[in-house]
């Protein structure tokens, strides 16, 4: 079983460790950022495993962060932009769509399973999307399990 | 090495009712490069700033964290408190504790420890922060007024009265937008035309003013401060400098056209200004139906007109102006209640909308001021008004309240008595809803005074019995059902928003909510900004709002504009992406994705081979830092300050507590 | 053929069209070939053509400074479309010299798997070009619209079979980069794998790092690798390079409708975008 927390942080919570996955969120800080703060105004309760990783826009978000958190032990990536057409440059999210359209079929194709990597379109009045996408995403992700990719045993197989 | 010092707000209880912040502060002890920590009640208030700027000193503290609310909030406080305390103010990151985790979750244990890898993650990025030193750039001293109603009128008399030019940009022939229609208004019945009109004269006759009616925007490039707004000044035939609004033409026009100024319940020609008090007084050719454009016939405006003024070969003419700061002042247009069964699907000629209506009363107006029904002339004396019609209505509507309706109604039902003493008003409401100076009063008069009839209940169906509209409806309060024969039927159809709305959002790139209504930067602090930094909004494109409301946001909205354009200079974002030509290999993939045209090629001599090569070079003042170059570059020798590679890695790994080596 | 190939490079180096042409000599065996530099008009004999010249020699046209010619397959051309996409090299600088191209086989005589399914025997741009005595219909592909099949097997798998298929071929990889030098998109003067701060990809051989580099290696040439299959060939370890560039082609023509190398006014995918490019995948 694996857990990402700190020992020290293990101890904090009185319950055992169980298992439960961590979840990196790259959000551009115009829409979906401002989405999930707005969840967070509104008082919108999603689970806790999604930290955020606030960049400027979604196309600030290389496809090799999401395979750099992967490789670290994450258990999944969600990566969260604007909708078409409302990019605050114009055109950022139209390239993140190409990057990850392509990079998710690499993932895919190089045995990495679907469940862990997700995209959304949360603009920054959709608290409520927000708040629906984490959920989902949590769900999925954790039909995957924790990441084992590079555990000890794996290698030992391998 | 970064001595950081980390410090967690309770926010009252916001945050700290969810998240245990003294255990947050102690954990956070713990982690690399955190030299202090600790919490406090209010870290935003001046003892929380004051306490910071103490542990700096004291603790020789080189990086901040502040783990409080959104960036969005309070970034700016505390890196101008960092900056107070001597460290450059890129030396700061913002945990976000409160609306990304204690307002979200229930949890106790887990909020805290959704907290502590929270603040890991901002200590991970602050420790590698470069220092960054703002940069200016030069101000353009124009404002951008899109949209010539009553909102951009008023915007455009305060820039102009703060001494700044300003250019309004109206898709109609005339500015007066939706106001010019109203007959008078409420509370005080004023006549609008009586105090919109000199307003209207004012804009004409200001120098700093430029109005460029019968014109749309239509594209928007460039940032705050340097705006570049293409203008479509559509074709109107007739040449603004030498007509001199005599009139002669539209007096001559064989053509006669249902005038939608006047809702289609008068008539305009061919060749018209759409109403007498049009600022500017100059027609426009409707090409749809001219007979000289289409058959080549007629011509008689040219004939008569007697300073050669009309000019058919007019073309459609695309400009390009510099503005500073923009304004968005586009209005409203009104929901089509045909979807509506049980009003007669829009079938019935006497049923129509509170607009028909104003124009009815108006005695300028289509019928000069009598209340008749459409369907044959003949004075309406039982009037019914039927509240709410596709407001609060989420099925088929908006789901929101559009605010003025109930006080319209009121004023149009006081009015109809006006007009004739012997009309009957009857009203039919969900709830009255006049919060406003003396707006209450005012409907309490309406009822009291003037004996309209006020019907707490819905309307079940209008339908025609021998030749009558029958109302049919309860009344809640007395729980009896009601029948009433009427001559017309006014609908106070809900304010939406324009079905272009999107398309310029997308322009501007501001964001719409839900119902296609342009999103404030804050709903409280920061009613009239948007969170593209230079655009303005004001008026109903923003939520539905009366004429003294959008008069209050269009005044506030031109001290933001001016208060931009008070600066010699603006200072730009340092946050913005750099080249290592050392590294750059001079594919120019950044080149091709950089939206702003920030990136360009120059020829460099290579330091170890002594050969000329070429590299991508970023211009500052173009980028805007939104870091798609720095995704595009595979070498990585594009990297973007505040988001470097190095912190976003930092990031990621702080979030995995990876044991043993890289393999 | 030969003959007239010589005959080209002669023309070219006597007119001072270039100083220097880079095409394939025997090598001293005589059963295999290697890239040759003439830089006069009398070292053109060493010029040879056969099947085995199977070495991409647009690889050396960024190095070779002044004017270039260079001898090139179908597929070779290609790459040099993607150089010039890339700003690496001007075309005005460059002759090529085209060769109609019979199957290339590799050292066992086998005919290469690309060149099975090759839709390019006639190269797509050329300033000379030198025809075959086999007429190009009847080298045309029988197998053309088998391209992917090479992917067929892979794809067929359950996603936790391709991870125990491709971690048994990573773990073999002893970063040698052979297939990053011998790549002529890879022409970046420091590699990612290079960088140290911060360290995207773990330096010595691991299987966690060596797993980065072959992901980042496939992702970095998305778009852009023209499949001359050379990484493929020279990989020590035998590591299928191939199965990813071919994936990652695949994709790219299925969504975006590209196919890299034909078209140097084109942008390459990953640098250009379309408003209704497919987002299926994105909630």
């Amino acid at each position: 079983m694996k857990d990402n927390r700190s020992i020290k942080e293990r101890d904090l919570g009185s319950k055992p460790a169980r298992e439960k996955v961590k979840i990196a969120a790259f959000l551009c800080k115009w829409c979906s950022y401002a989405g999930a703060d707005l969840a967070g105004g509104s008082r919108k309760k999603y689970p806790p495993n999604v930290i955020v990783i606030r960049t400027p826009c979604s196309a600030r978000t290389n496809p090799l962060f999401v395979w750099k958190s992967l490789e670290k032990g994450l258990d999944g990536v969600l990566v969260s932009g604007c909708h078409p057409g409302e990019c605050h440059y114009s055109e950022g999210n139209y390239h993140t769509r190409r990057n990850f359209a392509v990079f998710r079929k690499l993932l895919e194709y190089i045995g990495i399973e679907p469940e862990r990597f997700h995209m959304s379109w949360v603009s920054a009045a959709e608290g409520d999307k927000w708040a629906e996408v984490v959920k989902d995403v949590v769900k999925v992700v954790e039909s995957a399990g924790p990441n084992t990719y590079f555990s000890k045993k794996k290698e030992d197989n391998g | 090495m970064a001595r950081i010092g980390v410090f967690v707000c309770h926010c009252g209880t916001n945050i700290s009712a969810t998240v245990d912040v003294k255990k947050v502060a102690e954990i956070a002890k713990g982690f690399p490069g955190v030299k202090f920590t600790t919490d406090y009640r209010y870290m935003c208030s001046e003892p929380g700033q004051d306490l910071i700027q103490k542990m700096v000193k004291e603790h020789n503290l080189t990086r901040i964290v502040v783990a409080a609310c959104s960036p969005s909030l309070h970034e700016k406080t505390f890196r101008t408190c960092t900056q107070n305390a001597g460290l450059n103010p890129y030396f700061f990151e913002m945990a976000n504790i409160r609306e990304q985790c204690s307002w979200v979750h229930d949890d106790r244990e887990e909020a805290t420890l959704k907290a502590i890898d929270i603040v890991k993650l901002a200590a991970a990025k602050v420790g590698k922060n470069n220092p960054l030193q703002t940069t200016f750039i030069p101000v353009e001293k124009r404002v951008l007024i899109i949209g010539g109603g009553i909102s951009g009128i008023q915007a455009a008399i305060d820039v102009a009265f703060n001494g700044f030019e300003t250019v309004i940009v109206e898709r109609e022939p005339s500015i007066g937008g939706r106001m010019a229609m109203f007959d008078k208004t409420f509370p005080t019945l004023d006549c609008a035309a009586c105090i919109l009109t000199p307003k209207m004269v004012e804009v004409n006759q200001s120098d700093l003013i430029k109005l460029y009616t019968y014109s749309e925007v239509e594209e928007v490039s460039g940032y705050v401060g340097n705006f570049k707004v293409k203008i479509r000044r559509k074709a109107r035939l007739v040449d603004e400098n030498k007509c001199n609004g005599c009139g002669t033409c539209w007096q001559r026009c064989p053509v006669r056209l249902p005038s939608e100024f006047d809702m289609n319940l008068g008539k305009r020609k061919a060749i018209y200004v759409p109403f007498p008090q049009a600022v500017p007084n100059v027609p426009v050719i409707d090409q749809e139906h001219c007979l000289y454009i289409n058959k080549k016939k007629c011509g008689i405006c040219k004939k008569v007109c007697p300073f050669e003024a009309i000019d058919y070969e007019q073309k459609d003419e695309v400009i390009e102006e510099k503005f500073g700061a923009i304004i968005v002042a586009t209005g409203f247009t009104m929901f089509d209640h045909s979807i509506y069964g049980e009003y007669g699907y829009g079938k019935y000629k006497n049923v129509t909308t509170g607009l028909h209506f104003e124009r009815m009363l108006n005695s300028s107006g289509p019928t000069g001021g009598k209340i008749v029904r459409p369907s044959d002339g003949k004075e309406a004396k039982k009037v019914v008004f039927i509240q709410c019609v596709g407001s609060r209505d989420e099925a088929r509507g908006m789901p929101y309240c559009s605010r003025l309706c109930c006080m319209y109604t009121a004023k149009q039902a006081l009015l109809l008595k006006e007009h004739n003493p012997e009309a009957e008003a009857y009203v039919f409401y969900i709830d009255i809803r006049a919060a406003g100076k003396n707006y209450e009063e005012f409907v309490e008069r309406v009822q009291d005074e003037y004996g309209a009839t006020y019907l707490r209940g819905r309307v079940s169906k209008i339908f025609q019995r021998n030749g009558r509209l029958m109302v049919r409806g309860c009344d809640t309060l007395s729980g009896t059902q009601i029948e009433i024969d009427a001559d017309l039927v006014v609908l106070a159809t809900a304010l939406i928003a324009r079905p272009d709305a999107i398309k310029l959002a997308q322009m501007l790139h501001i964001p719409y909510d839900q119902n296609r209504l342009f999103t404030e930067a804050h709903p409280k602090l920061a009613p009239v900004e948007t969170v593209t930094t230079g655009v303005f909004l004001t008026g109903a494109c923003q939520s539905p709002k009366d004429i003294p409301d959008t008069v209050a946001t269009a005044s506030a909205a031109s001290v933001k504009a001016c208060g931009l354009l008070s600066h010699e200079k603006l200072p730009i974002d340092p946050q913005i992406a750099r080249v290592d030509v050392e590294i750059c290999s001079g594919c120019l993939a950044c080149q091709e994705v950089c939206p702003f045209g920030a990136i360009e090629k120059e020829e460099i001599v290579d330091r170890v081979t002594q050969q000329k090569r070429w590299v991508a070079k970023i211009a500052p003042s173009l980028c805007n830092g939104c870091g798609a170059c720095n995704t595009a570059c595979r070498p990585g020798a594009i990297d973007l300050d505040g988001f470097t590679e190095e912190q976003i890695f930092g990031q990621i790994e702080s979030l995995t507590a990876d044991k043993g080596d890289e393999r | 053929m030969v003959e007239q190939l010589r005959q080209k490079a002669k023309e070219l180096l006597k007119n001072k069209e270039v100083e220097v042409i880079i095409g394939y000599q025997k090598s001293n065996n005589n059963s295999f070939t290697t890239p040759c530099f003439i830089e006069s008009e009398d070292g053109v004999d060493r010029l040879t053509w056969d099947e085995h010249c199977v070495y991409n020699l647009s690889l050396y046209l960024k190095e070779v400074k002044g004017k270039v010619g260079v001898v090139a397959k179908g597929c070779d051309v290609k790459s040099i479309v993607a150089l010039m996409q890339e700003n690496q090299i001007e075309r005005d600088r460059v002759k090529i010299i085209g060769l109609e191209c019979q199957m290339q086989v590799d050292e066992k005589g086998q005919v290469l798997e690309k060149c099975r399914t090759c839709q390019v025997h006639i190269p797509g741009m050329y300033d000379e070009l030198v025809r075959s005595k086999t007429s190009a219909s009847k080298i045309e592909s029988k197998e053309s619209d088998k391209e992917y099949s090479v992917l067929e097997e892979l794809e067929a798998k359950s996603t936790s079979e391709r991870w125990q298929f491709w971690q048994r071929q990573f773990e073999k990889c002893i970063r040698c980069y052979a297939c990053r030098q011998v790549c002529p998109l890879c022409y970046c003067s420091e590699c990612i794998t290079e960088k140290s701060v911060p360290q995207w990809i773990f330096p010595s051989p691991s299987l966690k790092g060596n797993t980065t580099w072959n992901i980042v290696r496939a992702f970095h040439l998305a778009g852009r690798c023209i499949d001359c299959g050379e990484c493929e060939r020279v990989c020590p370890v035998n590591i299928p390079l191939r199965r990813l560039n071919k994936k990652m082609e695949k994709e790219i023509q299925t969504m975006f409708n590209y196919v890299p190398g034909l078209d140097s006014k084109k942008k390459p995918p990953l640098v250009d975008f379309r408003v209704d490019d497919p987002q299926e995948f994105i909630r």
